[in-house]
């Protein structure tokens, strides 16, 4: 018995001793092939840092304005609300409900009362830990300065409003959405996903808050909220049916949207506003206030049609942390309205004829025949990243440009114009806003001062109160025979400029001026010149409040007016505010980057299926003002509210399965030859010694040819927020952290807790200067979506809030920042409206240009994202987006154009898409001709999270990290690779296959060493001007260690073996014994 | 003496042996079957070692080297539960982390389990009582 009992004993400690030994053995080889991922998430180093010089030196190369963490969280507080206040749009104000009485009597309704949209999800989201709700606002609490904005610190204030208790309290139960790590269970009305969930009225009647509602009558405030985020766009129909709307897709998410629709009322929203007017109509209270709290707008049908009795409504987008406190202060006239809608707002999400072409929560756009070619579904995606397009089959007109221009087509009699009802389609045109006050604007006088147009005008502030306004310079360009020949289009007007006037006391007059570059009149000629030109014929420059405004002036400066159009025009314009020019074609003077002076030349004729070599049969009719009728087509709704998409159908082509395979094959892109750059030397140079030498200084060669191909190929593998550091050139860590509406880490700018990514912050200044408050809890502020920063139209702000991120960065220790966000909202329904700015490349570039250099000019470099052509988050993973390069270059690049030539951006983030067949993250026109060339962007085009490419995410991958490089379309993948990964996209590749002879390689491939080398390069010159080197000073050495880590790692699979052995051993020992004495 | 009439009375063990050696062989089948044409989650070592330990299950079997073959076989399903490891954790890892995907795809739930049932199946093979012959002697 003893001896069975011995052997099972000897049995067992076999088995969890190899069971141990074999799942460290394995556990090492994962963890070392991880081994920078995980020694950030313990808060260790691979490196340390020896300072070798005799005495101190200065390394604080950037200054900053703050003294403190919480002098720093109170800067971020004052100017959050400050760009709340400036963007926050005043869309309708009957019978001048507002202003209301500060501490007027009012009842909050609507599920955001109590649990507001202060951002967005995903990695656009924002922390809110610290964020002020509606009812704080509403009562006057606010942080102060002596304790800054953290939530332990909340002020009681006077109440700007005297709201309904009861009610707010209940609404706050019912909604009530836990965060971070709070137990609380959800309220019973919570908004979950796309459901709306709003409190039925009849709930709300039976509370015992309601009946309080004749107390707090002066006014009810309705607040309502819609989500976006990452991931997914808003659902437009909850229909399963296939062929109803779209095609394939197995997965249903619902809205309680009426017909399936999230951006259309609720029933439950209805009745509440229904209820409320019969309260109105009672007499029990005085008006209804609508508070829009969502950055994707909902059509606005019931608004313009008067259908609830609403007095006044006011665009607040998503509020970030402390924005209530704005619209607190502008609904009692504390501060005035001066934001103008960065977007359209729609009557009816039907008659925007892009929503043919974009993708849903519930759908997206599939090659029929793409099984022919050999691709399938992915499973567990239902779709894959070869088979999903986009036509952007709108092309130019777009948003504002649609809606203005062919409005002016209709006014004007074009042919094919059709029966357009501006009022039916358009509830609030682009640009538009309303103050308490009101602004005439006269006296416009436009010279030239060299290549610019310089436009002067009076205005005056004809109100009765101090207010500011936004002054917006739109053009007008010719489309006529040269246009139609070459196939170009031309919108009515575009947004050229904008100012905005300081705060005007009533009756001030201030002569605002605003230089317009002609640069920005010119149009990019695909068929013609093949580059941008001046199209020949007559231009006007236009100063408007809108967008609408703009045209109508631009009919009254060719003679129009409402009675000589028979009504088709709206309201009269204002010629005197149009100013008219004249150009021949010029096809020379912007054929050339002001950048860099390369030339500018068609590069992406295959992204528009009309052009594309591949195309087959394939072709598209893209929207023209030639033909609005038949060029124009708009989704339907069955009777039984199911949506109907005129969607742009395509088949895949041999050619174009072919190039979808072929760009991101190793054994057909890379190809033998080139020698390689020298590895390993002696020159003695740190990284630290180059940064105030030029990108093409020879002492860069020198500085890299220190690095060694191990250090190399580490450096190039480890991208996901950060930069690793290389310990030859002594170049530090960076860290590069999300995102587009300021930092969002859940950790504080004080002690930082371990990121996820790549551990603390190297070296923050907080640390450096061992700040009191670095192990409380303040955080990074929690901008406003960025919608409302648009909607200032004011660059001050936009300065303003960059350099508080970048501060906020330089504190915490980061280098860069991934974002901003400068995708267009071409749709209402697009997934990260709160990420980026506006259905305007233009309005979205050049309030981008402050905002990004205060962001650079505290050494965070910005990663432009998610550059380009990201406009839309369903099946984001390879979508196909085809469109002319007109479309592409004038809507969707310039925004980033502009914030790279003008603002300095270092870096961008690609995006997932295509553009046609090639993937933005592979595409070298792209990078090389249009971000570098074109752009003269300095720094790193770097993948989004590039394992979603390469690994795992979908069945195939679709780019190879390795041809990325090579190909010198992307300098650094977004991801932590092992450095010998494997590269699985058309054979089987690691960097090792490609390396040198000194390195073990077949030394056959130098130009891929080459091309390794400039990515690094790009990625050292952007370092070295980032504040990654703050800290650091000419004594500074970086030397590698093992993290304690890898150290335990080893000791255990050691110890393990060697149990291991010892229970083997004994085990055999005693099993020869008893054989023995068995015989 | 053929193996036929070598076979003991008490055929516990020896059965689950032969079951494991099936299991271990069905393992193999199934994570070629899901995973035979994605070569980034496809480790043809590991169902190498799950069609050899099989191979040597029955082989020893039939020499009348119980304990020996399910041994071999636990080893085999081990090591070829580490190599699987090692070869799908980077798509739990995308699922988990990534940016996109949200949930496990079924062959990675049917591979897994067949996997971890091989690996259990071992061990119980391993610590169940082989035959026994005329002597008392286990086997």
């Amino acid at each position: 018995m003893k001896k069975s009992v011995n052997r099972t004993l000897q049995k067992i400690l076999i088995v969890v001793f190899v069971f141990l030994f074999g799942f460290s053995v394995t556990a090492n080889d994962i963890c070392m092939a991880n081994a920078n991922t995980i020694t950030g998430a313990l808060n260790q180093k691979d490196y340390v840092v020896e300072n070798t010089g005799s005495g101190p030196e200065n390394s604080e190369y950037f200054q900053t304005e703050y003294t403190s963490i919480r002098d720093l969280v109170y800067g971020g507080y004052l100017i959050q609300m400050e760009e709340q206040t400036e963007g926050t749009v005043l869309l309708k104000n009957d019978h001048h409900v507002l202003p209301l009485a500060k501490g007027a009597n009012v009842t909050l309704f609507g599920g955001a009362s109590g649990s507001p949209n202060y951002g967005a999800g995903g990695s656009g989201g924002i922390i809110s830990d610290n964020a002020i709700s509606w009812v704080e606002a509403f009562d006057g609490v606010h942080y102060e300065k002596e304790n800054s904005a953290i939530k332990t610190a909340k002020v009681p204030g006077t109440p700007y409003l005297n709201v309904n208790r009861k009610m707010a309290d209940q609404y706050t139960a019912w909604t009530y959405s836990p965060g971070r790590g709070d137990p609380t269970p959800r309220g019973e009305y919570a908004a979950s996903g796309f459901m709306i969930n709003e409190v039925p009225m009849d709930v709300i009647r039976a509370s015992e808050g309601y009946q309080d509602l004749p107390r707090y009558g002066d006014a009810a405030i309705m607040i309502i909220k819609r989500a976006g985020g990452e991931g997914s766009d808003l659902p437009a129909t909850s229909s399963t049916t296939p062929g109803e709307y779209s095609i394939d897709h197995t997965t249903t998410h619902t809205t309680d949207g009426t017909n399936g629709d999230y951006l259309q009322l609720s029933p439950q929203e209805k009745e509440i506003l229904a209820g409320l007017k019969e309260e109105k109509d009672q007499g029990n209270i005085k008006s209804i206030i609508l508070i829009l709290n969502m950055a994707n707008t909902i059509q606005l049908d019931f608004l313009v049609n008067d259908e609830y009795g609403i007095d006044a409504c006011v665009w607040a987008g998503a509020v970030g942390e402390f924005g209530t406190i704005s619209v607190a202060r502008l609904l009692v006239g504390e501060d005035n309205f001066s934001g103008g809608l960065s977007a359209t707002l729609w009557t009816d999400n039907l008659l925007n004829p892009v929503n043919s072409n974009i993708t849903d929560q519930n759908y997206y756009f599939q090659y029929g025949n793409y099984g022919d070619f050999g691709f399938t579904e992915d499973p567990a995606n239902n779709h894959s990243s070869f088979t999903t397009y986009i036509v952007y089959q709108e092309g130019m007109y777009m948003g504002y440009k649609y809606t203005e221009t062919r409005y002016e087509d209709y006014v004007n009699g074009r042919d094919k114009a059709g029966d357009f009802q501006y009022g039916k389609v358009v509830a609030y045109p682009f640009g538009y806003g309303l103050s308490y006050t009101d602004f005439r604007f006269d006296n416009m006088n436009v010279t030239r001062d060299g290549s610019d147009y310089v436009m002067k005008v009076d205005v005056t502030n004809t109100g009765s109160v101090a207010g500011k306004t936004p002054v917006q310079v739109y053009a007008a360009k010719p489309y006529g025979d040269y246009e139609k020949q070459n196939r170009i289009q031309v919108p009515s007007v575009q947004l050229v400029e904008f100012g905005k006037t300081k705060k005007l006391e009533p009756g001030e007059k201030q002569t605002v001026e605003i230089r317009v570059p002609e640069k920005n009149l010119r149009t990019y000629d695909t068929f013609g010149a093949g580059t941008y030109v001046l199209t020949p014929g007559d231009y006007q420059l236009i100063v408007a409040h809108d967008a609408h405004a703009a045209v109508n002036s631009l009919l009254a400066f060719q003679g129009k007016t409402p009675a000589n159009t028979e009504g088709r025009m709206d309201a009269e314009g204002r010629a005197d505010l149009v100013y008219g020019t004249h150009y021949e074609l010029d096809a020379s003077t912007y054929a050339y980057s002001d950048r860099t002076q390369l030339p500018i030349e068609n590069s992406f004729e295959f992204a528009d299926i009309n052009t594309y070599a591949g195309k087959g049969d394939n072709s598209v009719v893209y929207m023209s003002r030639d033909d609005w009728e038949g060029t124009v087509h708009l989704c339907t709704r069955t009777a039984d509210g199911k949506l109907v998409k005129p969607y742009e159908k395509l088949l895949m082509t041999q050619a174009l399965a072919d190039d979808l395979r072929d760009q991101m094959n190793a054994d057909k892109v890379i190809v033998k030859g080139g020698e390689y750059p020298t590895y390993g030397a002696d020159n003695g140079l740190r990284l630290i010694d180059l940064m105030n030498e030029s990108y093409d200084s020879p002492m860069w060669d020198q500085l890299l040819d220190q690095m060694t191909w191990q250090e190399t190929v580490h450096l190039l593998s480890n991208g996901r927020h950060k930069t690793v550091a290389v310990e030859s050139i002594a170049k530090p860590a960076g860290e590069d952290e999300n995102g587009p509406n300021g930092f969002n880490l859940p950790f504080t700018i004080g002690e930082l807790e371990p990121n996820p990514w790549c551990g603390i912050a190297p070296n923050p200044y907080a640390a450096r200067i061992n700040d009191p408050d670095l192990s409380s809890r303040y955080e990074f502020t929690g901008f406003s979506s960025n919608g409302i920063l648009a909607a200032t139209f004011n660059r001050e702000t936009a300065a303003k809030v960059g350099k508080q991120i970048g501060e906020e960065g330089f504190w915490a220790g980061n280098s860069g920042i991934l974002g901003v966000g400068l995708n267009i909202q071409r749709s209402p329904y697009i997934g990260r409206a709160a990420e980026y700015f506006s259905e305007d490349a233009m309005l979205s570039g050049l309030i981008t240009i402050p905002e990004v250099q205060g962001i650079e000019s505290m050494g965070i470099h910005t990663y432009l994202k998610h550059c380009a052509m990201n406009e839309s988050e369903t099946a984001r993973h390879g979508v196909q987006v085809w469109t002319t390069e007109q479309t592409l270059r004038e809507n969707y690049f310039r925004a980033f154009e502009l914030a790279i030539a003008e603002g300095g951006s270092y870096n961008v983030m690609t995006s997932f898409s295509r553009m046609g067949p090639q993937a933005v993250a592979n595409c070298v026109n792209f990078a090389q001709r249009f971000l570098r060339n074109e752009c003269g962007m300095p720094g790193i085009v770097e993948t989004d999270c590039a394992g979603d490419m390469t690994d795992g995410a979908h069945g195939e991958a679709y780019i190879s990290r390795i041809v990325n490089v090579y190909t010198q379309a992307t300098d650094l993948n977004e991801y932590d690779y092992a450095d010998d990964a494997t590269d699985y996209t058309g054979g089987t590749h690691t960097f090792q296959d490609y390396a040198p002879k000194s390195a073990g390689g077949s030394g056959e491939y130098g130009n891929v060493g080459q091309s390794m080398r400039e990515s690094t390069k790009r990625i050292l010159y952007a370092v070295v001007h980032s504040n990654a080197m703050s800290g650091y000073s000419a004594n500074t050495r970086i030397v590698k260690i093992t993290p304690p880590w890898q150290n335990w790692m080893k000791a255990a699979m050691i110890g393990f073996g060697v149990l291991s052995a010892a229970a083997i051993a004994w085990f055999v020992l005693c099993e020869t014994r008893r054989n023995r004495k068995a015989a | 003496m053929s193996p036929a009439k070598s076979v003991p009375k008490n055929r516990t063990g020896m059965i689950a042996t032969l079951s494991m050696a099936a299991l271990s062989a069905a393992t193999a089948v199934v994570y070629a079957v899901c995973y035979g044409n994605q070569e980034r989650y496809m480790s043809w070592p590991a169902f190498i070692l799950l069609l050899v330990g099989a191979a040597f299950g029955v082989a020893l079997t039939f020499v009348r080297r119980y304990e020996l073959g399910a041994a071999c076989m636990a080893v085999t399903a081990f090591s070829a539960l580490m190599l699987f490891i090692k070869i799908i954790y980077m798509y739990v890892v995308v699922v988990y982390v990534g940016i996109d995907l949200k949930t496990l795809d079924p062959r990675f739930v049917i591979t897994s389990v067949f996997f971890i049932l091989c690996f259990i199946a071992s061990l119980v093979t391993v610590f169940l009582p082989q035959v026994v012959n005329k002597e008392g002697m286990r086997k």
